[in-house]
């Protein structure tokens, strides 16, 4: 059983009712280490595209770029 | 649970602080809206991709360590260590669905009443002070836009949002801070508290980021950067307003035995709303005082802007904000007056810092949150002096007592508007700033910048309508040929 409910017969004694009690240590590492390694890979994500760009640009010119404002097309990805 | 009154009361509680969360996340959405309008249809979307992902990490972070702080830091450092809070740390059973039943958590500051309370009350206290956090760090959102990098930015709304605002609410804005214990500091609805340090943290983050691209020709004169869409830009601020009832609501405790629970007596019981710091308000006092103080800053913003939809509907925002340090207590015309005086700061301040330091600014985020947040806590300090800061008794204050508790006043209210606006705002933000910075993650590249964030990856935001020109675009060319 992965909860210690197994009636609602006496509500007002019950404490937590969420799955798995007992493993909130757990549950609390898990949760670091999502948001950290979100950051880390928005970083790379976002700098390898300003990269890309960089070097598309560096390849048809900042002219270009500049032209290609109000396009539906994103002009690297 | 036990008896019918405590039970309502509690499930009264439990549901005014999630009504208020519900509202509060309109000042989100306001938000949102009005930094898209405000900026060039080149970076519509990146600008609300970055605010928009500020929701779950601050969300995230605070869960993990913001709740702690506000109940762990109130008297830390200048009363003694931290506090004892089991039921704010994130291994905690009570941050999850809990009956309140069985007492697993029972320590020295929590007996099993306490227990049965936090069941109910800790997620939707946890929300509506996690909606400030919200506020606080996307107010620096709109200063920061078309030239910050996303990741930069989400970097430093984990500092402001679960960290540095929390801290001076801890200290400032709870009951047994060691800003309203000894200062006698007094911010009902968060001129500073939220305000203050945001448009501190702004600043500390702008001195460093620089201006846009354009934005000052090269003798130094500010340039108007035209908004994509005023309109937007006005129904965003009107959101924002709709927001702060929610705000002002979630900034009260909304029913509790005044003589019994809060003064300890033995007189018969006695209800009444009471703001953060436990001594008595209503939500009366703070919708006459709400209304009149945005009539004042949109009064004053008509007036000092000719018109000027922008600025009339930020002062509207600014009149509120500087009152609100004082709105549980001022009469109403009181707080339409000190709204005017603020607007007349903030207005004018914006544009001699923007001429004299070069600080872009693009919303005025410093101005209408940060210059009126810092008057209006100095002028509460004045407009309050006497009155007694709380009800706890914990310490003499430094700055005069009154009824054997520090007593509101000036001195204590202008340290407090400098600690939060320069000490926990500009200077932890300015510091990470320039870290960020250093390792090249503060500022998109000088040609992405002048060719839109939006243009590399996300293409144009409004693919059927044609896009025209406007004397900002030839200013870009002249600064891509190294003349502008």
């Amino acid at each position: 059983m992965s909860t210690n409910v197994e009636s609602w017969a006496d509500v007002a004694s019950m404490g937590a009712i969420y799955p798995f009690p007992g493993i909130e240590w757990v549950l609390a590492i898990v949760g670091v280490v999502i948001w950290l390694a979100w950051h880390a890979w928005q970083i790379k994500s976002e700098n390898a595209e300003y990269d890309a760009a960089l070097r598309h640009y560096n390849e048809v010119g900042l002219e270009a770029a500049l032209d290609h404002r109000g396009r539906h097309d994103a002009m690297v990805d | 649970m036990s008896g019918q009154l405590d039970s309502l009361m509690v499930i009264f509680t439990e549901f005014y602080y999630w009504v208020t969360v519900v509202l509060m996340f309109l000042i989100h959405v306001g938000f949102c809206v009005y930094e898209v309008g405000a900026s060039r249809r080149k970076n519509i979307q990146h600008t609300l991709m970055k605010n928009t992902m500020l929701i779950p990490l601050v969300t995230v972070t605070f869960f993990y360590f913001g709740w702690w702080i506000y109940f762990a830091f109130p008297h830390f450092p200048m009363m003694g260590g931290f506090l004892d809070a089991p039921w704010a740390v994130p291994w905690s059973e009570l941050m999850g669905t809990h009956m309140g039943g069985a007492i697993t958590v029972q320590t020295e500051s929590m007996n099993a009443a306490d227990h049965g309370w936090w069941a109910r009350i800790n997620g939707v206290f946890w929300a509506a002070f996690l909606l400030f956090s919200w506020t606080t760090a996307s107010i620096v959102s709109g200063a920061v836009i078309e030239r910050i990098k996303t990741q930069a930015f989400l970097i430093l709304v984990v500092l402001v949002g679960s960290c540095t605002w929390i801290i001076d609410a801890a200290w400032g804005w709870s009951w047994n801070g060691w800003m309203v214990q000894l200062w006698g500091f007094h911010d009902a609805y968060a001129s500073s508290v939220v305000h203050g340090i945001a448009g501190g943290s702004a600043l500390g983050v702008l001195v460093v980021l620089g201006p846009r691209l354009g934005k000052f020709a090269p003798d130094g004169t500010p340039r108007d950067i035209p908004q994509n869409n005023p309109w937007l830009v006005t129904v965003g601020l009107f959101l924002i307003y709709t927001g702060f009832w929610g705000f002002y609501a979630a900034c009260n405790i909304p029913i509790i035995d005044f003589e019994g629970v809060v003064m300890g007596s033995d007189k018969e019981a006695f209800f009444t709303a009471t703001n953060i710091y436990l001594t008595p308000t209503s939500l009366s006092a703070i919708t006459f005082n709400f209304l009149m103080s945005l009539s004042g800053g949109l009064m004053a913003g008509y007036v000092l802007s000719k018109g000027d939809p922008f600025w009339s509907y930020s002062g509207g925002l600014a009149g509120v904000i500087t009152a609100s340090a004082g709105n549980d207590l001022y009469h109403p015309v009181e707080a339409m007056v000190i709204a005017m005086v603020g607007v007349w700061i903030a207005y004018k301040m914006h544009h001699w810092v923007e001429r004299k330091f070069k600080i872009d600014d693009a919303v005025g985020a410093v101005a209408v949150h940060g210059y009126a947040g810092f008057a209006g806590t100095v002028i509460a300090g004045f407009m309050l002096w006497g009155y007694p800061s709380n009800v706890a008794y914990e310490a003499t204050g430094w700055f005069g007592n009154v009824d054997g508790v520090a007593q509101i006043n000036p001195i204590g209210n202008f340290l407090g508007a400098v600690l939060m606006f320069w000490g926990l705002g500009f200077l932890p933000c300015w510091l990470l700033a320039k870290l960020l910075d250093g390792l090249g993650w503060l500022r998109v590249p000088r040609e992405v910048e002048l060719a839109g964030l939006d243009t590399h990856d996300y293409g144009d935001a409004f693919p059927y309508h044609g896009y025209r020109d406007t004397a900002m675009e030839d200013i870009d060319r002249e600064i891509a040929k190294g003349q502008g």
